[in-house]
């Protein structure tokens, strides 16, 4: 309202302005882009005091839009319901697909999707060197080290000192019975520690994955490998091919990073520790999603648009009695 | 560092809880400016506790149950401030420093230990979604205490402008905070959707979630348009919070779901 008052009065003075001048500069006041925006912004204000006088106040508005929304978020749970599907895709490195499997059959893909690559990321959990714990079981004896390789690490007064020799992350015995590690992934990891006792000295090998194996010859002394490798991300790396409309590109597939493609969503669903060249995707064709975003946004503000104005204090010290 | 703000924030806090335990008259004058001076700077040091955890452990703090505890403890103390900002609503105070000092008391006895997070957890909604989830716990639970507090004084105050006046700090409190579990389930449904293709997935914590929001939704119709102002009112304030922690808590330890991540 006071805006459309403020208005009123620059278009007033610029309109009288304007008549002062000589009648053939009169159109650079009247015909002018800021003239007609200047009515436009007028015409605008007055349409929305209008509508808001006649129609509605602000408090049905959020009512009104909070009820819609729901509405709104229910017909798009429909609109899922109705027309959406899910399935998946199981592929190994270099396979391609243009279908995915749902429960109730094969569906066809308007696109070819080639997994170029599946990787596994690690959180770097042996940063602070080997996280072991130690039994001495004659003296009594327990400690926990984070033991760098190479160092030697006296056990109090036992007579006993361990160091770590080696570590393998993925530890498989080849085929002359070596020790070898079958990947750069921390899925079987090993440890070869080198044991000077009172009577002998050995070397032995202690599992993270794996703690009742524990081969050696002097078990008075026991060793525990606590090392807990964490998985930090899961990558699908694929290449999806359009014939149709000869667009073909390649993208990461993460967690929490579907690919979005034509309607499709593909999401990084499954993998396999034994065979790390395989992966499993969620396809989701979902068109469902945006009503129902939609209805959370509007609800979102209606809900606020009804609440908060109710939160405005009345007043200076209002509860100051409690 | 986190355990020290954290404890600096803890003991600041008991001092001013012990300062407002003592009876009226004991103390000279300057004893409610110090109770707030140590209110305020216990505050501080909690804000520091979770700032310093975000920065050590590269991502928001808001993975564990200890750092939700903390959280939670440090949203309570949050909305009081905003509410004595607000409506001068001192009667916040003790509930408020009740609540918090019992989380704190759990998350300092529980593990510490930064742990990295799972992939699903590692999304830009995590911010969002748990920060308005516990300023909607932390004003919710405050409704609580005084949901509890209206009853058992119910008999005595009957018909006073104290038992109104608790009944009105109730009902902002939930007006205060539904909105932010509102904006915290929808947001959590954005995120379930980016990462695993389901906006809805009727999931034990979302579904418990939604009960909960529900139990908000009757109180509010009913306060608003029946005008439900006693202890009816009262006792859906508290159903609601009872609601509110099992879908926090509750749900982790019986219901297991895609939420229950350890």
């Amino acid at each position: 309202m006071r805006i459309a008052f403020v208005l009123l009065w620059i278009i007033i003075t610029v309109s009288f302005a304007g008549a002062l001048l000589p009648t053939e500069k009169q159109p650079l006041v009247y015909s002018s882009v800021w003239f007609f925006c200047l009515l436009g912004l007028f015409a605008l204000n007055l349409l929305v005091c209008t509508v808001d006088r006649i129609l509605f106040n602000r408090k049905k508005v959020a009512s009104i839009l909070t009820h819609a929304s729901v509405l709104i978020i229910l017909s798009g749970a429909l609109v899922s319901a109705l027309f959406g599907f899910r399935g998946s895709i199981e592929l190994s490195e270099g396979q391609r697909a243009d279908s995915f499997m749902t429960d109730r059959g094969v569906r066809a893909l308007p696109f070819f999707i080639t997994l170029e690559d599946f990787s596994l990321e690690w959180y770097e959990t042996a940063q602070k060197g080997y996280p072991v714990r130690v039994r001495v079981e004659d003296r009594g004896f327990s400690g926990q080290y984070r033991a760098q390789p190479g160092v030697e690490y006296p056990l109090g007064e036992t007579g006993y000192s361990f160091t770590v020799v080696d570590y393998l992350p993925h530890f498989v015995f080849d085929r002359e019975n070596r020790a070898v590690s079958r990947s750069g992934q921390p899925l079987n990891p090993a440890l070869l520690v080198r044991i000077k006792g009172p009577a002998l000295s050995e070397e032995r090998w202690i599992f993270a994955n794996h703690p009742d194996i524990e081969m050696g010859d002097d078990l008075n002394i026991r060793f525990r490998f606590d090392l807990q490798p964490q998985i930090k991300e899961y990558r699908s790396r694929v290449r999806v091919d359009d014939p149709g409309r000869r667009i073909s590109f390649s993208r990461d597939i993460k967690v929490n990073a579907p690919l979005e493609y034509r309607g499709y969503s593909v999401y990084q669903s499954r993998y396999d520790s034994e065979q790390l060249s395989w992966t499993g995707l969620d396809v989701v064709y979902d068109p469902g999603v945006k009503i129902v975003f939609l209805g959370f946004i509007l609800m979102n503000s209606g809900i606020i648009g009804i609440l908060y104005p109710k939160l405005r204090p009345r007043g200076p010290g209002k509860n100051s009695n409690i | 560092m986190t355990e020290i703000f954290l404890k600096a924030g803890f003991v600041l806090y008991a001092a001013a809880a012990f300062f407002i335990a003592i009876p009226p008259g004991v103390l000279k004058r300057g004893s409610e400016k110090l109770t707030q001076a140590l209110l305020s700077s216990g505050f501080a040091f909690h804000t520091c506790a979770i700032a310093f955890r975000w920065h050590a452990a590269g991502r928001p703090p808001f993975a564990s149950m200890y750092e939700s505890l903390v959280l939670f403890s440090w949203a309570i103390i949050a909305v009081y401030f905003a509410f004595t900002f607000l409506y001068r609503a001192s009667i916040l105070r003790v509930p408020g420093l009740i609540l918090a000092l019992c989380l704190m008391t759990a998350a300092l006895f529980g593990d510490s230990a930064v742990k990295p997070l799972v992939p699903a957890l590692q999304s830009r909604w995590i911010g969002i979604h748990v920060i308005t989830y516990f300023i909607g716990y932390g004003a919710l639970s405050l409704a609580f205490m005084l949901g509890v507090l209206y009853i058992v004084s119910k008999r005595r105050a009957a018909g006073t402008e104290q038992l109104r006046s608790l009944d009105v700090l109730m009902y902002r409190l939930v007006i205060f905070g539904f909105p932010f579990l509102t904006v915290g389930m929808t947001t959590g449904s954005a995120w379930a959707d980016a990462a695993w293709g389901t906006y809805w997935g009727w999931d034990p914590k979302e579904t418990c979630s939604l009960i909960t929001w529900l139990v908000y939704i009757v109180y509010l119709h009913m306060r608003i348009l029946c005008g439900w102002k006693d202890t009816r009112a009262a006792w859906l304030c508290i159903f609601g919070f009872l609601a509110t922690l099992f879908t926090f808590i509750g749900v982790n330890f019986i219901l297991p779901g895609l939420h229950s991540y350890q």
